[in-house]
């Protein structure tokens, strides 16, 4: 899975890519668990629905549910499946276990709308996200 | 966009933007700074992001920028930005994800020769004492019903419970608790990761500090706060946690439709907003001041942590007291004068500090002569200030002064050809012992990542916001 980091004065970003919009999503919440250390064993499964008003809105609903369930201990995810995705809807299951020796490496506050961006690029989809850290 | 071709000065270390239409801006831009700080300021986007909270519908007096600003998102870091209470807005990102972000000083009945030798010690008891909070535990649990009551009451019932004297509220700002907030308007989701996150201090920019009193500037000041020369101090720099952050998160969500429905837009969506006086205003600021609560609870429970591990150290004799706890993320009701007309705004403190002025009631009786005590964090190699707030910041700035030194790099390049155990030794052979739970929390605060904090309060003591009281030292840092 391909990220990088983005400077910014503050916090911290990073820019991601997918073949399709599921793959990006999907990319994008791996990208915000490297922030976190190791992986938890795939025990559960958790599905979710996440809704916003447009793709760069979803992306970060979808980012900060992800960060919920970690901060809140229910699940250390090992790895997400996008089912469905519109430009308002999504839904996914992810794999996981309730986080047990799991920590952040930086804690990440929140998934901020700062800059959002998701496009297009290079006959698959890019998006840059900003954490507020 | 960089405006730094617009700035104009006016005054001693005072520069403006002037309002401009297609920019959308409805008021003008203020920023405070020398020139050496507003060569830094014009190389990241924070005077754009000054010139769009210009554009606020409501906004009472200039958008004004404190000589610590930085880029943020939404908001610049370091801005101010005061709304009119009746037809302005409230903006959750003018306000940021770490509500009540703030720092406490406790003073301590020690000397630096006192604790000699001892540094590294003290440092590591303290650090097994405070959780960071990064693996998501706190040491103290709370059923729902006393989250409520934190919630509502702040540091104030953290009190009541034993974990602090009755005089540390009295030395708080709001005297450790907002009034008007509201449980009920706090997420299940944000009460879930606060819960447990009572007593921690977070990461990133979050420390906690021993350090000594290097010089006084201001001698009766320093004797009305408690401090002098060579006295042992600490530096508790933290927030509201998760549940703060959930809080924000919560409500920039819902502010997408709500700001349709009050067919306002905004030139960066970090910078939803609502009427003041709309049911959505009026529940952010609910659930903000219970947040705010929580903030101010977390570092009395911090403070308790501390207080046993000193006293555990070095006896009973410590009396570890409050000299005072600002915060400085956060949106305030107050009263204030606005051109020349009394007004009731909604200040917004966007990494900024209050800093009301000798005889304003607002502070306690002890600290009536010398003003409202503003402490200012520099990096963990540098220094850190006390002033006290001026009238000067009544008349221009709503009480307010700067909160930090400001950051100049970013996190990645800080720790860009930077060697962990260089920094570490180059701090020790300072006199500086740190204590960080992962290395990135030392590679990305180093000095040279942050202004020159001396610089920066320089401006906002010759600018008449807030005086020059003590410089305080580093001896032990413990980091996030």
């Amino acid at each position: 899975m391909e990220f990088e980091l983005l400077a910014h004065t503050a916090d911290v970003g990073f820019r991601v890519r997918g073949a399709t919009l599921p793959e990006l999503f999907e990319n994008a919440a791996r990208a915000l668990m490297s922030f976190t250390t190791g992986q938890a064993a795939p025990e559960v499964r958790r599905a979710v629905e996440v809704r916003g008003e447009d793709y760069p809105s979803l992306l970060v609903a979808w980012l900060n549910e992800v960060l919920y369930l970690f901060d809140s201990g229910e699940l250390a995810p090992a790895s997400f499946h996008i089912h469905t995705l519109d430009s308002t809807r999504l839904t996914a299951t992810l794999e996981g276990s309730p986080r047990r020796g799991e920590s952040w490496r930086l804690i990440v506050k929140a998934v901020t709308y700062h800059q959002i961006e998701v496009k297009e690029a290079d006959g698959g989809w890019e998006a840059a996200v900003y954490l507020d850290v | 966009m960089s405006l730094a071709h617009r700035l104009e000065p006016i005054g001693d270390f005072r520069w403006r933007i002037p309002r401009d239409e297609r920019l959308g801006m409805r008021t003008e831009v203020v920023i405070y700074a020398s020139q050496a700080i507003l060569d830094q300021v014009a190389r990241d986007q924070s005077l754009q992001q000054a010139a769009n909270v210009a554009a606020l519908p409501g906004i009472a007096g200039p958008s004004l920028a404190m000589p610590d600003i930085h880029q943020g998102y939404g908001f610049p870091i370091g801005g101010v930005a005061a709304m009119d209470a009746s037809h302005g807005v409230v903006s959750p990102g003018g306000v940021g994800f770490d509500i009540n972000c703030g720092v406490r000083l406790v003073r301590c009945a020690l000397r630096r020769q006192d604790i000699a030798g001892r540094i590294r010690e003290l440092t590591e008891a303290v650090f097994r004492a405070v959780p960071c909070g990064t693996g998501g535990h706190g040491p103290i649990g709370l059923t729902a019903s006393q989250l409520d009551e934190v919630l509502a009451r702040g540091a104030r019932w953290m009190v009541e419970q034993g974990y602090g004297h009755a005089r540390d509220v009295e030395f708080s700002e709001a005297r450790g608790a907002l009034e008007g907030a509201d449980p009920d308007a706090v997420s299940a989701r944000a009460k879930e990761r606060g819960r447990s996150q009572l007593g921690t201090l977070g990461s990133g920019n979050h420390f906690l500090e021993i350090q000594y009193v290097e010089r006084v500037e201001d001698a009766p000041a320093a004797r009305a706060f408690g401090l002098e020369e060579q006295q042992v101090v600490v530096l508790i720099h933290s927030g509201s946690r998760g549940l703060g952050h959930q809080v924000c998160t919560d409500f920039l969500q819902q502010m997408g439709s709500a700001m349709k429905k009050y067919g306002l837009s905004v030139p960066d969506r970090q910078l939803a907003c609502v009427p003041v006086r709309s049911p959505e205003g009026q529940a952010y600021l609910g659930a903000m001041r219970a947040a705010a609560n929580f903030a101010w609870a977390n570092r009395q429970a911090i403070t308790h942590s501390l207080r046993q591990t000193l006293e555990r150290m070095f006896g009973r004799t410590i009396r570890a007291e409050v000299v005072y706890d600002v915060c400085h993320n956060i949106a305030k009701q107050e009263t204030h004068l606005a051109g020349g007309t009394r007004r009731d705004v909604v200040v917004h403190r966007k990494g900024a500090t209050r800093a009301f002025p000798p005889h304003h009631r607002e502070i306690p009786a002890d600290y009536r002569e010398a003003g409202q005590p503003v402490f200012i964090p520099g990096s963990m190699g540098t220094a850190s200030w006390v002033l006290a707030g001026q009238q000067g910041a009544m008349e221009e700035t709503f009480g307010t002064a700067c909160h930090g030194a400001g950051r100049l790099l970013s996190r990645t390049a800080a720790q860009k050809g930077k060697d962990y155990r260089q920094v570490l030794h180059d701090l020790e052979a300072s006199g500086i012992y740190v204590r960080s739970e992962t290395r990135a929390g030392i590679l990305e605060e180093i000095p040279e990542a942050y202004k020159d904090v001396d610089e920066v309060v320089r401006v906002v003591h010759e600018a008449g916001l807030a005086r020059r009281v003590a410089r305080l030292r580093p001896l032990g840092v413990m980091k996030g």
